[in-house]
């Protein structure tokens, strides 16, 4: 049947108005674009406030190459990275740089022969370029230097079976380098401490703590040579002291990084003027904040979370696919770089100092 | 006992029970069973009711918003877990106990969806069982035979244990007491299972001590649609449904209809919720 001219004028005007309902829907398409726009001059802007090509020192972190972790070590602006275990076969993970900057303790996960989960997690040290490898403790994680680098602190396990979860922890070890000597911290009581970390002063540990200690979940401020805990009453996990020991950093959640004044002096330690410093949205995580030496700027790792029900990105030894590392302004906020882009689950960076003597 | 053995006089069991559980279904399939249920004993942990198939009014017109409307729903049978799952049947599977109030014979606690999910998927490889949950996706396969969260509907209906009445004791709130760790008398933590009064199904603590992981995204208005037959929540949604109350309720959130969406912590590694548990169902194994 032929059309009437009613009919047509009809279907030019449905056609009209179904083009002006794609040119819509495209436009709408188009929209994620804006904020990419908006990243590009956010990231112009803290290039040239944060001038990290001047920074001196260097952040060594875990990455994933090759089918394997290797600590990778590159310049603050994210130039000139090395491969310094260069292990095919060994596993290396979280380093933590002596405060000298000569050496760095990390931990391996040992795997079996044929095995496809690592059996047991060790702890060593070996000097920048890879010289010296020393086992500082069998079972042990998280290790974190003393403030004068004669001492290593590490995590006991607490299963003699391996697992991931970071919190799975008995006590704290200390290791003495010039003998060799393992000794145990005087709290019998610590239980599902993680993310050890040593002030400045030598007089305190703070860790989280998960489900232990008669806590569900906290930050703690743990007497070095005592048996004093006090809990820092700030939300997250994963705190980082300052070099100076006055401030202290930490994840406040998956999507912020908190800075705040530390007091461990008080009858109570305590932290108060707690402040984001860099925020991040869905679905990128942040974690794993460190301090640069002069106390300026901080580090990090920051990707994406994924609906699945296996372990979370940020945990020791989990692969994080798109992970990276950034570095931000500590007096700013959200003024931050990523410094590296190969999303080869980049993440625990550690802000080493420049080498007093050898080392990278 | 030989495993094989074991398993033979479990299965031998299962069958006895369905073939009771058919006699009390031909009378009328939509009403629901009075009395206590069958149980079975599982490989790897504590006992389960089997859950004959019927149908209930689920939700409620005289309460919340999200509770509306009550609506006739149909379940098909299932194994439910008599107890909430403990930390000692929890570390034997998943090894670390991410609980905050420590006992063996306490509900496991501070558990995300995932980690709950992943759990019943340890649990079915241990029993030699089809693990429900793709461990990349989440995504939850009901027609295998492992363990798995129970559906909204699954946990509802066994809660109210064929009662209408707010909660499957009654509608009298002050008797709840007897029959649940909550606010009023829970001081403040978790308690071992079992020691309140179960519900006529034989199901301890479905009311308070902690709440319960359902498989089931939450979505307020999802009554308005829903279906009638076994329904499975929202096909997506950021948040998963939660039953039953906890120790730091109140008596209102202890409800049987009471519902509640939380996110569900997926890769959350501090999940420190330490009112949330789990209680595991699977399917009824066939008659024959």
């Amino acid at each position: 049947m032929k059309p009437t001219r009613w009919a047509r004028t009809l279907q030019c005007v449905a056609a009209a108005a179904c083009l002006a309902f794609l040119a819509t829907g495209l436009a709408a398409a188009e929209t994620p674009e804006k904020p990419a726009a908006g990243e590009a001059e956010r990231e112009a802007a803290a290039r040239a406030a944060l001038k990290l090509q001047d920074v001196p020192g260097r952040i060594v972190y875990e990455t994933f190459r090759d089918d394997n972790w290797e600590l990778f070590s590159v310049k603050p602006d994210g130039s000139d990275p090395v491969n310094l275990t260069k292990t095919p076969r060994v596993n290396e993970l979280y380093p933590h740089v002596s405060p000298d900057g000569t050496k760095v303790c990390f931990v391996v996960n040992e795997m079996a022969e044929g095995a496809s989960e690592p059996t047991v997690r060790n702890a060593y040290y070996m000097n920048l370029d890879g010289s010296g490898r020393t086992k500082v403790a069998a079972s042990a994680r998280e290790a974190c230097w003393s403030p004068d680098g004669k001492r290593i602190a590490y995590l006991k396990d607490e299963f003699d079976r391996f697992v991931h979860e970071d919190f799975a922890t008995k006590g704290i070890g200390i290791y003495d380098l010039a003998t060799g000597r393992r000794t145990d911290h005087p709290n019998k009581d610590l239980f599902h401490l993680y993310n050890l970390c040593w002030s400045p002063d030598g007089n305190w540990f703070v860790a989280t703590v998960h489900a232990g200690m008669g806590y569900k979940h906290a930050i703690l401020a743990v007497e070095a040579a005592g048996t004093k805990v006090f809990d820092l009453e700030i939300p997250g996990c994963r705190p980082d002291i300052s070099p100076d020991g006055k401030k202290i950093a930490w994840g406040a959640s998956d999507w912020d990084l908190y800075i705040g004044d530390l007091d461990l002096a008080s009858a109570k330690p305590k932290v108060t003027h707690g402040r984001a410093v860099v925020r991040s949205a869905k679905p990128m995580k942040i974690y794993h904040i460190d301090w640069s030496p002069d106390g300026k700027y901080v580090a990090f790792s920051r990707g994406p979370e994924r609906k699945s029900l296996g372990q979370a990105p940020e945990i020791i030894g989990i692969k994080a696919r798109d992970w990276n590392i950034g570095v931000a302004d500590a007096q700013g906020e959200s003024v931050w770089l990523a410094i590296t882009s190969d999303g080869n689950c980049n993440k625990e960076p550690d802000w080493a100092p420049v080498p007093r003597k050898g080392g990278r | 006992m030989s495993g094989r053995r074991a398993a033979r006089a479990a299965g031998a069991l299962v069958a006895l029970a369905l073939a009771a559980l058919a006699g009390l279904s031909c009378a009328k399939t939509d009403d629901a069973p009075a009395g206590a249920l069958p149980v079975v004993a599982s490989k790897t942990g504590g006992d389960m009711v089997l859950v004959p198939a019927g149908g209930f009014t689920m939700g409620s017109d005289r309460a919340r918003p999200d509770e509306a409307p009550a609506h006739k729903v149909w379940v098909d049978a299932f194994l439910m877990d008599t107890c909430e799952v403990t930390q000692e049947q929890y570390a034997a599977l998943a090894v670390v106990n991410p609980s905050h109030f420590k006992g063996p014979r306490m509900p496991v606690e501070q558990v995300s969806w995932a980690k709950a999910a992943l759990y019943c998927n340890k649990r079915s490889k241990a029993e030699g069982l089809e693990p429900c949950y793709d461990e990349d996706s989440g995504a939850c396969n009901p027609e295998a035979n492992g363990y798995r969260l129970p559906t909204e509907a699954e946990w509802e209906y066994a809660c109210r244990a064929g009662a209408e009445t707010a909660y499957a004791f009654g509608s009298d709130g002050r008797a709840l007491r007897d029959h649940a760790w909550f606010a009023e008398n829970a001081s403040k933590t978790t308690h071992p299972v079992r020691q309140k009064r179960p519900n006529a199904w034989g199901l301890y603590d479905m009311h308070g001590n902690v709440a319960e992981w359902c498989n089931d995204v939450f979505r307020a208005d999802y009554y308005k649609d829903s279906p009638e037959k076994n329904p499975r929540g929202p096909l997506d949604g950021d948040k998963y449904v939660l039953r039953g109350g906890a120790w730091n309720s109140s008596a209102d959130a202890c409800r049987s209809s009471y519902r509640v969406g939380e996110d569900p912590g997926f890769q959350d590694a501090c999940f420190s919720l330490d009112a949330i548990g789990l209680r595991c169902v699977r399917k009824a194994p066939p008659s024959q």
